[in-house]
């Protein structure tokens, strides 16, 4: 007897009469058995699409493969303990850090300050707020070249700016005492807005209660500001650090398109030696162990920084 | 002015035209932390010193060498010196295209560097028109070594069609071929005896000033100076890294210590 049975028609009664196998089911019960599988197979396909290059450079990373070698063997953790064990490591270490904590660090105050100073209905505040965007709407790597060309010494504006202060040749990324300030000042410079955008959005989105109970108690600005707005734009703001702070961990087209990591190794961070072994000296089983080192050390900051920011919301919430 | 014949003359030579020609860069060189920076200039020189980039050392293994020939080092002290003072302040930002482009504005006196800026350039309306070229300085009283960059054609063994290309490189290098290009195209420092006693190219030729001449001197003592081994890139990148912390200040020979020690590791 088949199975495509209007439920609908059935006489009840018949039943009883058909083998337990013929039993009509519930039609909507096959369609339910592929809902899972269909809801989650994007994810799964992104997922898998992430992986693959993550486990493959993970692998790449374990051999001795060099472009300048047709055969590829497996060397164990080699690579990573040279590495460890190398002075330059450590100095990326140190460069890496500094520039994520620096630059994020004055991001946030800056992108805070903004933020608040935007956060009005004046005509200025409207003008401003578009432009706001900008930054963030070119490459980093096009916004670097437009920074070093303001830094030419022969026709950079900025030279021409501070010759007015007795300040003629700047050596901008040329010296290694002032390359990491110059390769700071462009990534503020690109990164602050977005910052200021979050925060300008958790600004907008404050419930207004405690801000009127506020006002009803007679509380000073300065008060409001440090014990309701601040704990209430917490979560807002470290979520901006945490995007933030990992972009800038793995950060790569501003300092290699300033400098390629020089003058010397001054800036040479994780990425620029992941990518200076790579393709430079054609050793991507080193560079690769440099990226994947990079990847642990995001992976451990994001994961407290997420960890944090959850404490922090069901503590407002 | 004379062309400097060496390393101090070149100094000294710098220092003078920058109280003459203050508004021009005495000195443009290549100073980007990549192995380009290496080869036209700073192999030259440091060749002329007696340096070695490599020595096999008692196990038989080839080693850095960068930081051992006393005078060599010195001469990259001096060198630090040279792009310190006379060379353009942003050394470390430039490659061929800045040294190229910058002389071509007539914004530098001097090049130290490949001899195709004058072939590229002279076109264009603010090339200078009365430039020249001259023996690359090194050493005081040594020999005018200039470190050969060649591009070549080559075949792959595992060329599909190696009949087909060993005609096409055979007909390239054709004495017809040659000249032509030599004479009507941008093809430098042409390979073919048949071309230099050409009287067509003596004549296209004659214009270059010092052109003749300094092929002619450099020849003698011109080839690829890099001793053959796997870490080119590597060897040549940490060079350069090495030289810009001697522009910074850093004393020649703990910058060549640090460069030497990384690229025996990479040997390994």
């Amino acid at each position: 007897m088949s199975t495509n049975i209007d439920v609908g028609t059935i006489d009840k009664t018949e039943h009883y009469n058909l083998p337990v196998s013929d039993v009509p089911l519930n039609p909507i019960s096959r369609k339910e058995r592929w809902a899972p599988y269909l809801i989650l197979g994007p994810a799964l396909l992104v997922t898998g699409v992430v992986l693959i290059p993550f486990f493959i450079s993970i692998y790449y990373s374990l051999t001795d493969y060099r472009f300048t070698r047709p055969d590829i063997n497996f060397v164990g953790l080699q690579n990573y303990i040279r590495i460890l064990s190398s002075k330059a490591f450590w100095h990326s270490v140190q460069v890496t850090l500094q520039y994520a904590l620096i630059a994020v660090s004055i991001e946030t105050l800056l992108g805070v300050i903004i933020a608040f100073l935007l956060n009005t209905e004046s005509l200025m505040a409207k003008i401003l707020r578009p432009f706001l965007l900008m930054p963030l709407m070119i490459a980093p790597l096009i916004t670097t070249l437009m920074w070093r060309l303001m830094m030419s010494p022969d026709f950079g504006v900025l030279n021409y700016i501070l010759s007015f202060f007795g300040q003629r040749e700047f050596p901008w990324a040329t010296s290694p005492k002032t390359a990491m300030f110059t390769v700071l000042l462009v990534e503020v410079w690109t990164f602050t807005p977005f910052i200021a955008l979050l925060v300008l959005a958790g600004l907008k989105a404050l419930p207004k209660e405690p801000f009127e109970a506020a006002q009803v108690d007679g509380a000073s600005r300065w008060f409001t500001l440090k014990n309701i707005t601040l704990p209430l734009l917490t979560p807002y703001i470290t979520i901006a650090v945490i995007f933030r702070l990992i972009d800038s961990l793995r950060q790569f087209d501003i300092i290699f398109g300033m400098s390629k990591g020089g003058p010397g190794d001054t800036l040479m961070n994780f990425q620029v030696y992941g990518y200076t072994s790579t393709f430079t000296y054609g050793k991507p089983a080193e560079g690769l162990a440099y990226i994947v080192i990079n990847w642990f050390i995001i992976y451990i900051i994001s994961t407290y920084m997420v960890k944090y920011w959850r404490k922090v919301q069901s503590r407002i919430s | 002015m004379k062309p400097p014949r060496d390393l101090e003359e070149l100094y000294q030579i710098g220092l003078k035209l920058k109280e003459c020609k203050p508004d021009m860069i005495p000195l443009v060189v290549r100073g980007t932390r990549s192995w380009a920076t290496i080869h036209p200039s700073v192999m030259s020189w440091f060749t002329s010193y007696g340096g070695k980039d490599f020595e096999v050392g008692l196990d038989g293994k080839l080693t850095c060498a960068l930081n051992k020939n006393p005078d060599a080092v010195a001469a990259h002290e001096l060198w630090g010196k040279i792009i310190r003072e006379i060379a353009q302040p942003n050394y470390s930002d430039y490659t061929w295209y800045d040294v190229a482009n910058t002389f071509t504005q007539g914004k530098a006196v001097m090049f130290y560097d490949a001899d195709i800026i004058g072939y590229f350039f002279r076109e264009s309306s603010t090339f200078p028109d009365d430039w020249g070229l001259a023996p690359p300085p090194g050493k005081p009283g040594g020999k005018p070594t200039a470190n050969e960059w060649i591009w070549a054609i080559g075949m792959n063994s595992q060329s599909k069609n190696k009949e087909a290309t060993w005609l096409w490189m055979v007909w390239t290098t054709t004495k017809d071929y040659v000249l032509d290009a030599a004479v009507n195209g941008l093809t430098v420092d042409p390979i073919r005896t048949s071309t230099w006693e050409s009287q067509i190219w003596k004549d296209h030729i004659a214009a270059f000033t010092g052109y003749v001449e300094t092929f002619m001197e450099i020849q003698p003592y011109t080839q690829v100076y890099y001793t053959p081994q796997t870490a080119f890139f590597e060897a040549t990148t940490e060079w350069a890294a090495a030289l810009q912390k001697i522009h910074a200040g850093v004393p020649a020979q703990e910058s060549l210590d640090e460069a030497c020690k990384r690229i025996d590791e990479s040997l390994r």
